[in-house]
């Protein structure tokens, strides 16, 4: 009997092999255990039968006009009678291409819709939540920040940033070559072939590349807010295209890409709450250190302009983070509906707690504590949202509730540092929150393994540290050579004018 | 010509004129009164800076045109203004000092 072997239906058996890759990095190790091997054939007979995608054959395709030696199929297995005499071939490590009838259809529509909602969540989402929290003056600035972002790291991601993200490198730390500029990834119409990831082998390479793409635009956008109303714009901009490259495509490696260090060894992410959120929050809080205070504060009041754009932005964030996280499942199955499930617990619980607490040590509570503690709901079911279930959720909701309102008051205070819009206090805090607890809530029956509490934190702070330092360095580098703040004048002008010659009116 | 140049233009005036004399104008004023924009532009034009000039020059040609810029500007003593925002009321106060050093 001949039966290839289609790896993700047969890995899949309770798990997808996109979540294995992506949310759950044990698999790094496991998918090299003889017991996989075991595991594997015992499962061929059951997958053969459930599925009919798992019966079809997955020869080794055309590579026409391509580059073949950037491509890794998976070899066409014959199944003998006697299991034992099976030879199981390795899974495929690296992007490789495969006929049309390989690609799930259902996965790549629901993919492209959550690209398109993650993309969502920075432009306008983000843009509009931030800008409604500064004064008048810096509104446009702070939204351009957003737009100018996006457009650099696309180009950032297309030329260097998915390649040292998302290929095997030589090291557990950064990625390699294979991609840059995209090269190797194709779309054969005539030969009926096109390249997948590794990570995500039932949607086309394209839609994994624009999907995380969408996640490296979103994390440098985050830390904006930390310096909002005192950058240069063009210091702003070099700051993001170093940030992008020495930080978040290393530390996307190691967390997501299976032969990522900490993918290997065992620590849950599964949409970002170490990646994006951690990374931004230090990021933020070290950028606030470095651009020191805006003038005038903590003796003039910095009034949010305008609560209904960050009411909006915020709404916008929520609704966009259904595709962050049922998105990062990679599929459209059970576990997508689970994450997207909690995500709307969590939030939902976090802006409730938070406007509790407003009401207790405020008597009121406000729109802008909602919103925020709707987002510090977000941010701290982030890592957690294949892993844990309905109760999880609520207690992380919770806690991010009321670290996150810790986060951006008291502990604000004691930083000492202008954190303009409270990017450590909820993103960094959230995540930190986020990451603990997924290893105290992570359920086996949903994510399929258990996580462990030291392995959560370790991975947590490592990438503090990493961030922390690595942004430190790179904003010296740019003081030395353009600077980073503008001048008290500018900076009293407002950046929409001083900056963009441009002011709303 | 576009409201968006001529606030741009204006915006730009209002930076300089601060810089130089610490006198505030209200921009948005400036665009929907012609005499109080002759003004600022004679004002403008007075410190004999390059930067103003070629300001003032722009903001005349976008608003009136070359050939009314040359006409002379009267003098508009009322006109000139502080673009500054009074809170009367404590409710306000209040509000506004829940921003002093924090967000939320």
């Amino acid at each position: 009997m001949n039966i290839s072997i289609n790896f993700k239906r047969n890995v899949e058996m309770g798990k997808s092999m996109n979540w294995c890759q992506k949310g759950n990095r044990k698999c790094g190790l496991w998918l090299n255990t003889p017991a996989f091997l075991l595991f594997m054939l015992l499962s061929m007979n059951v997958a053969a039968e459930s599925s009919q995608d798992a019966t079809l054959p997955a020869a080794a395709v055309a590579t026409s006009g391509t580059d073949a030696a950037n491509i890794i199929s998976p070899a066409q297995v014959d199944i003998p009678e006697t299991p034992a005499q099976v030879v199981v071939p390795p899974p495929p490590t690296a992007p490789y291409a495969v006929g049309f009838d390989k690609i799930n259809t259902g996965d790549t529509a629901w993919m492209l819709s959550s690209t398109a909602l993650v993309l969502l969540m920075t432009i306008p989402g983000l843009a509009l939540f931030y800008s409604g929290m500064v004064r008048k003056k810096n509104v446009l600035s702070t939204a351009l920040q957003s737009f100018t972002i996006v457009c650099l790291v696309t180009l950032i991601w297309v030329v260097i940033g998915y390649s040292l993200a998302f290929t095997p490198g030589s090291t557990p730390f950064i990625g390699g070559f294979d991609r840059l500029m995209l090269n190797g990834m194709f779309y054969d119409k005539t030969g009926s072939t096109l390249t997948v990831s590794h990570i995500a082998s039932s949607i086309p390479e394209s839609v994994y590349v624009m999907f995380q793409l969408t996640f490296a635009i979103i994390t440098p956008a985050l830390i904006t807010g930390a310096f909002a109303e005192r950058m240069k714009f063009s210091a702003m901009v070099v700051f993001m295209i170093l940030w992008s490259l020495f930080v978040y495509a290393p530390v996307a490696h190691v967390m997501w890409e299976p032969s990522g260090f900490f993918a290997a060894s065992g620590i849950l992410d599964f949409a970002g709450g170490t990646v994006v959120h951690v990374n931004a929050g230090i990021a933020g809080l070290v950028c606030a250190y470095m651009l020191g205070t805006r003038r005038g504060y903590g003796r003039e009041p910095f009034s949010p302009n305008n609560l209904i754009y960050t009411m909006i932005g915020a709404a916008l964030l929520w609704v966009g983070w259904f595709g962050f996280n049922a998105g990062s499942a990679v599929a459209s199955d059970g576990r997508a509906g689970m994450a997207m499930l909690v995500t709307q617990i969590a939030a939902a619980t976090a802006a409730l707690t938070w406007m509790a607490i407003e009401r207790i040590y405020k008597s009121h509570a406000t729109m802008l504590g909602a919103c925020s503690g709707a987002v510090a709901g977000l941010v701290a079911i982030t890592p957690a949202s294949g892993f844990v279930g309905v109760g999880g959720a609520l207690s992380i909701g919770f806690a991010a509730g009321f670290f996150c309102y810790w986060g951006a008051t008291s502990l604000k205070r004691m930083l000492g540092a202008d954190d303009s819009l409270d990017v450590f206090g909820i993103h960094g805090v959230g995540g930190i929150v986020g990451a603990i607890l997924t290893g105290v809530f992570a359920d086996k029956v949903i994510g399929g393994i258990d996580a462990s509490i030291t392995m959560q934190i370790v991975g947590t702070f490592s990438t503090l540290i990493y961030s922390g330092v690595v942004t430190w360095i790179i904003l010296l580098m740019v003081d030395l050579v353009i600077g980073l703040r503008v001048s008290d004048d500018d900076e009293q002008d407002g950046l929409d004018i001083s900056q963009h010659a441009e002011r709303v009116i | 010509m576009s409201e968006s140049a001529k606030l741009a233009v204006a915006g730009l005036i209002s930076v300089a004129l601060r810089r130089k004399l610490n006198r505030v104008i209200d921009v948005e004023w400036l665009l929907h009164n012609d005499d109080y924009a002759r003004e600022v532009m004679r004002i403008a034009r007075k410190q004999e800076m390059p930067e103003l000039s070629q300001y003032a020059a722009r903001m005349d040609e976008l608003i009136f045109g070359k050939a009314i810029a040359v006409q002379s500007a009267p003098v508009v003593q009322d006109t000139m203004r502080k673009s500054t925002v009074v809170n009367d009321g404590e409710d306000e106060v209040g509000i506004e000092n829940q921003y002093i050093g924090a967000l939320r």
